[in-house]
């Protein structure tokens, strides 16, 4: 059985997270600015400019602040099961026993893609937490930790 | 795929039930709406397409066929979108066999059966004759217990707790329900209280069925002259009003609870739960005791006047009413003193009379102290800012809050062992959720900014089937190196307890 203490996610997934945030921060930053040109009578390049300004603002804030989600990420394999720990102001951690893992699902989206970047989705019998993510491994990793979890359970689990 | 016996077909009195089923389902609904506001003519097409789409259902009787093959049971059905499901015994979670007047004057019953996938039942078999009930209840029986016989040489925690207790049938019954205790059930219950209260605010938003009620009520008491009435007069006849209302809703409450309940009796035979209930629609369900997930038991200040408690169970898989037949009760109503004795009886692995109870970190109170002031002075800004000095009023509320932090924090409680983890909370409502390790899925903790400023932290554990809304096990305001000890203690415990569904 095969185990590894705490690591973090890759730290390519760190600039996943920001790019996919700054598309998010593009579509966002349009509210504000689509307000005050409905109610004010400004000029369409200052319509602009504050529509550069609260996307600058965002995307400065979610690059500040992911490096600390980032960093706040871990996870871990033990004999027991699959640990992970995460978020900043909200701390969770939770523990997934290698037993009672029902299927695991690996995704890829386009941008992971470019870095060669999977996510882990394992699942559960639970209804609350019934699957738990976790992103940012190297493909490879990805496949290696769902075949690590899949051999264990079947050596214990007649269900 | 080859099938080696058989095909069942339903009774052929199945009809008259399917669309009694579809009316139900379509028709009555769209009907009530429409009593309830307008009444208009154009509403009648929409009833009658529904009634012509239930009596469309009823052909489905003659494309549904079942077998009881070796090792399944299997369910053909569909004319247009076929579907054929297959269910192996040993995943069958619970069987629920429903029988009402209709049911018992053609001599048939409505099977459900149940796995531990999704919301919606595996199979109802809606109807089928007595005899083939009882021969497919005897199926599943021996099939699932054979399937768990060979896999019984296979080491595991849980199948040697399994094989401890196989003695043959317990045939005397845990619990009974005399109708004394049928009737305190639906007094503490006020299960009518929700249907009253919407079927009065239908009625009163319906000018004609308002106008006939005050017309109703002139004939009855005569002129009330409303205008002319003194304090005390306002006073006895609300009061008169309030008394009557509620012998109402404790009346009905207590006539849905017979409907409901009467004659409920739980038993256990073998390795299953047997219960039986309902005076009109007759319910027996069947439920093997190793699929209880999570055993739940409320108590209430009616309870408490009483003295006595609910107990219900969950099951893995979510079938809820308006999916299906459900039944989770272990014990509508039982004697507090014997509540411990009848979970000893039920899971016998457990020791329930040892359950040690621990506190919550004493210190917390002020936490919860200052949780409920912050959404009082938050009430008051709004006040303040309208009625000024007045606005200040909300701040009597303090006392109270004082006392009901006090009251959480003394009457939460935790317990955990090698064999379950239970939490129980409520200052007036009490409720304790008890779960066994092997049954856990998943251990979460989570630690909010107020959390890591006192050193907490609160742990929640997932079962199959769970409530995610109520979380029964969720316990907070505890401290963090306890919760650290505790998730590691926990996921050693779970990862060598295997779990059988």
């Amino acid at each position: 059985m095969q185990t590894f203490e705490s690591k973090p996610l890759q730290p390519a997934y760190l600039k996943v997270v920001r790019i996919t945030n700054a598309l998010i921060s593009l579509v966002v930053a349009t509210g504000p600015a689509i307000l005050v040109s409905a109610v004010s009578s400004l000029l369409w390049y200052h319509v602009l400019g504050l529509y550069v300004l609260v996307f600058g603002l965002l995307f400065a804030l979610q690059f500040w602040y992911l490096k600390y989600w980032y960093r706040a990420y871990h996870y871990q394999l033990c004999a027991e099961g699959l640990s992970i720990s995460k978020g900043v102001i909200w701390k969770q951690q939770s523990v997934v026993p290698r037993n009672r893992v029902q299927h695991i699902d690996i995704t890829t989206g386009p941008i992971e893609r470019r870095y060669d970047l999977s996510k882990l989705v394992v699942h559960t019998a639970g209804t609350r937490n019934a699957s738990v993510i976790l992103p940012g491994l190297l493909h490879d990793e990805a496949v290696a930790l769902r075949q690590e979890l899949i051999n264990t359970n079947q050596t214990e689990d007649t269900v | 795929m080859e099938l080696t016996t058989e095909g069942y077909r339903l009774s052929p009195v199945s009809p008259l039930f399917l669309f009694i089923e579809a009316i139900k389902k379509m028709v009555l609904p769209l009907l009530f709406g429409i009593v309830g506001t307008s009444g208009d003519r154009q509403d009648m097409v929409i009833v009658g397409i529904a009634a012509l789409a239930s009596v469309m259902t009823i052909v489905q009787f003659w494309f549904y066929h079942y077998w009881l093959e070796d090792d399944r049971l299997v369910v053909k059905e569909g004319i247009l979108f076929r579907s054929l499901r297959q269910v192996p015994y040993e995943r069958i979670q619970n069987v629920n066999v429903e029988r009402n007047v209709l049911h018992k004057m053609f001599k048939v019953a409505t099977l459900q059966i149940e796995s531990a996938s999704g919301v919606k039942p595996e199979a109802v078999i809606r109807v089928i004759a007595d005899q083939q009930v009882k021969h497919i209840q005897e199926v599943i029986k021996r099939r699932s217990a054979q399937a768990a016989d060979s896999k019984a040489n296979q080491a595991s925690a849980d199948n040697q707790e399994e094989e401890g207790n196989n003695e043959t049938a317990t045939v005397a019954p845990l619990l009974q329900m005399s109708n004394r205790e049928v009737s305190k059930f639906g007094f503490i219950s006020h299960k009518a209280l929700v249907p009253i209260g919407i079927v009065g605010s239908i009625l009163s938003q319906n000018d004609y069925y308002r106008g006939q009620f005050i017309d109703f009520m002139k004939v009855l008491i005569g002129g009330l002259h409303v205008e002319q009435w003194g304090w005390s007069q306002w006073l006895l006849y609300s009061g008169a009003f309030a008394v009557l209302m509620l012998i109402t809703i404790w009346v009905s409450s207590i006539a849905l609870a017979f409907l409901k309940l009467y004659r409920f009796q739980i038993s256990r035979v073998d390795q299953n739960l047997h219960a039986e209930m309902g005076l009109l629609t007759k319910l027996n369900a069947n439920i093997p005791l190793k699929r209880i997930q999570l055993i739940k038991i409320k108590h209430s200040p009616l309870h408490r006047f009483f003295k006595s408690v609910s107990i219900k169970m969950e099951t893995a898989g979510g079938v809820t009413e308006q999916s299906g037949i459900t039944m989770s009760w272990i014990a509508p109503l039982i004697a507090d003193a014997k509540a411990k004795q009848l979970l000893s009886e039920i899971q016998p692995e457990v020791n329930w009379h040892g359950l040690t109870w621990q506190p919550l970190e004493a210190r917390a109170w002020k936490r919860v102290f200052k949780r409920l002031t912050f959404f009082v002075l938050l009430g008051c800004a709004p006040l303040l800012y309208f009625y000024q000095g007045w606005g200040l009023l909300p701040l009597l509320l303090l006392p109270f809050n004082y006392w009901y932090a006090k009251a959480y924090i003394r009457h939460a409680r935790y317990a955990l062992n090698d064999e379950v983890i239970g939490f129980r909370k409520g200052v007036l409502f009490h409720s304790i959720g008890v779960v066994k390790l092997a049954k856990i899925q998943n251990i979460s903790t989570l630690q909010t900014p107020f959390d890591r400023r006192n050193g907490m932290a609160r742990l929640s554990v997932d079962t199959a089937g769970s409530n995610p809304v109520t979380q029964d096990i969720n316990i907070h305001y505890l401290d963090e190196e306890k919760i650290k000890v505790m998730v590691s203690q926990l996921s050693k415990q779970v990862s060598q307890a295997k779990f059988v569904w």
